[in-house]
């Protein structure tokens, strides 16, 4: 398991967390971005089956990507499984939750995706299940405002519910 | 199933203005349940400043419900962004740089004033009041005529109990646990209230909050015996109760500072008083207070003010070895003096 190398963080004064070590880094490129990514686990970094491939010919032509913040952050503190997913959209902000095992923040003013994953969310459950929410997101942060109101209105999937 | 809730304020079509602890609350939402629960804070139409944040509330009838939030509730933060998860479904968003709250919770949530009143309006002033000039401090506060007595020290130190004990002899409780200072000119001005002298400029809100009490407050208050304690949201084993309740006297919800006590428990008896310098002052609630993100320093920078200004209050540490009730009677014999 990747996180057993991961201690526990407590600090009295960080309660939320803010400040767990972020010490690995790592860069990629997406279609819509090039990824700087910063995590305390290595099992978030993309490998070559989970990572798509780029199109160039979908980039703008002699425009190079812009950039965004993957920060995400193994929360060993947290056991429990994935729920059902809820989201919410709020202008610029998109708050993507499935319980406390997997919480993601789009901000797309400052183009940054803010992530904690639990201890419980394995490899697969990641590529599978938040790997491409973090991929649409990225979509959503660093596209135009189009992009936003696609994402709002997007078909919801079979059985998806949608007060919009 | 995923819950996609878009929210802004063309789904919230209904308002109130709340005044909270020297914070501007503007409050939008789908539920009137929700308007309901938080009349208790409502002053009519407050034009918006640097004090106001907004709270975006949307009620989703078909959003499952978390039957007990307190061991339920689940926080976070990075940069910015503040993240709760109640349950499984129900998910608020603090945007401490947008100065916006936005939730969305089940009808049950909704309806349930306790929770509202009693757990979130303080959970939500304690994370974004830092933002708009409302510095939460890890005191009590107790008003007698109109001055404040601020009792600080370590978890465990006892200021809850000291806090119950005060309020039974004449001072009015307006917080047992969380006290949250706001001071004249605020933090978006950069004035100094350090040229004022004393702790004038501020002053101490509380937000009637339940009282929590640990389980060993039985020694001094046997009539909790009769009670179950509960889990609260950081783990902890402890009474709840109104204040009124436990102090069978009307609480307070604002003072002006102007006594500071730090409480020491010592296993020698007697209680005495030892003045504490500024530079003490300030050194104990800057070290003890919440880190905040380097993307937020005109936050940090507005809550160091305010502690200097706390710190031009005159205080003292109390090192008790006496009961609540005794060091009760020897602090309201002192301030009697002082």
């Amino acid at each position: 398991m990747p996180t057993q190398d991961i201690a526990a963080y407590r600090d009295p004064l960080d309660l939320l967390h803010r400040f767990v070590p972020t010490p690995l880094n790592a860069s990629f490129q997406l279609d819509c971005a090039t990824i700087i990514l910063q995590t305390n686990d290595l099992s978030f970094f993309p490998s070559t089956e989970t990572a798509p491939e780029v199109p160039a010919s979908s980039r703008v032509q002699n425009q190079p990507p812009p950039s965004c913040l993957w920060k995400i952050i193994r929360d060993v503190n947290v056991s429990q499984d994935l729920a059902e997913p809820s989201t919410i959209i709020s202008d610029d902000l998109i708050v993507y939750s499935m319980g406390p095992a997997c919480i993601i923040a789009a901000d797309r003013t400052r183009r940054e995706l803010l992530a904690f994953i639990g201890a419980s969310v394995d490899a697969r459950a990641y590529q599978l299940t938040i790997l491409p929410t973090l991929y649409r997101l990225t979509e959503f942060v660093t596209r135009s405002a189009v992009a936003k109101v696609a994402y709002a209105d997007r078909p919801p999937a079979a059985g998806d519910h949608c007060n919009a | 199933m995923t819950k996609l809730h878009l929210i802004n304020r063309a789904v919230l079509p209904l308002r109130a203005d709340l005044l909270v602890a020297g914070a501007h609350c503007a409050l939008a939402t789908n539920s009137q349940q929700v308007v309901n629960a938080l009349s208790n804070w409502n002053f009519g139409s407050v034009p918006r400043s640097d004090r106001t944040f907004d709270l975006d509330i949307f009620v989703d009838a078909e959003l499952s419900h978390s039957t007990d939030f307190k061991t339920q509730t689940h926080f976070r933060g990075l940069h910015h962004l503040v993240f709760a998860t109640i349950g499984s479904h129900e998910v608020f968003a603090f945007d401490l740089a947008r100065r916006r709250v936005t939730g969305a919770v089940s009808a049950v949530t909704a309806q349930d004033a306790d929770f509202w009143i009693s757990h979130w309006l303080p959970i939500t002033i304690g994370v974004m009041g830092t933002t708009i000039g409302v510095i939460p401090l890890h005191s009590a506060c107790l008003d007698r005529d109109g001055r404040g007595l601020l009792l600080a020290g370590v978890s465990g130190a006892g200021k809850s109990t000291l806090s119950v004990a005060l309020a039974r002899r004449g001072f009015s409780l307006v917080s047992d646990d969380w006290t949250y200072i706001t001071r004249e000119g605020d933090a978006s001005t950069g004035a100094s209230a350090a040229t004022k002298g004393g702790s004038a400029g501020l002053t101490a809100h509380g937000l009637s909050a339940p009282v929590k009490l640990l389980p060993d407050a039985t020694n001094h208050f046997p009539e909790l015996s009769a009670r179950t304690p509960k889990m609260w949201f950081n783990g902890e084993l402890a009474f709840e109760l109104r204040a009124e309740e436990i102090t069978h006297t009307p609480v307070k919800t604002v003072s002006q500072p102007h006594w500071l006590f730090f409480l020491e428990r010592t296993a020698a008896p007697g209680c005495d008083f030892h003045s504490v310098s500024a530079a003490d002052i300030r050194e104990f609630f800057e070290t003890g207070a919440e880190r905040l993100p380097a993307c937020l320093p005109a936050t940090t920078a507005a809550r160091s003010r305010t502690i200097d200004a706390l710190a031009n209050c005159r205080a003292w540490r109390v090192r008790s070895g006496e009961t609540p009730s005794a060091t009760a009677q020897a602090v309201a014999h002192f301030c009697e003096k002082n």
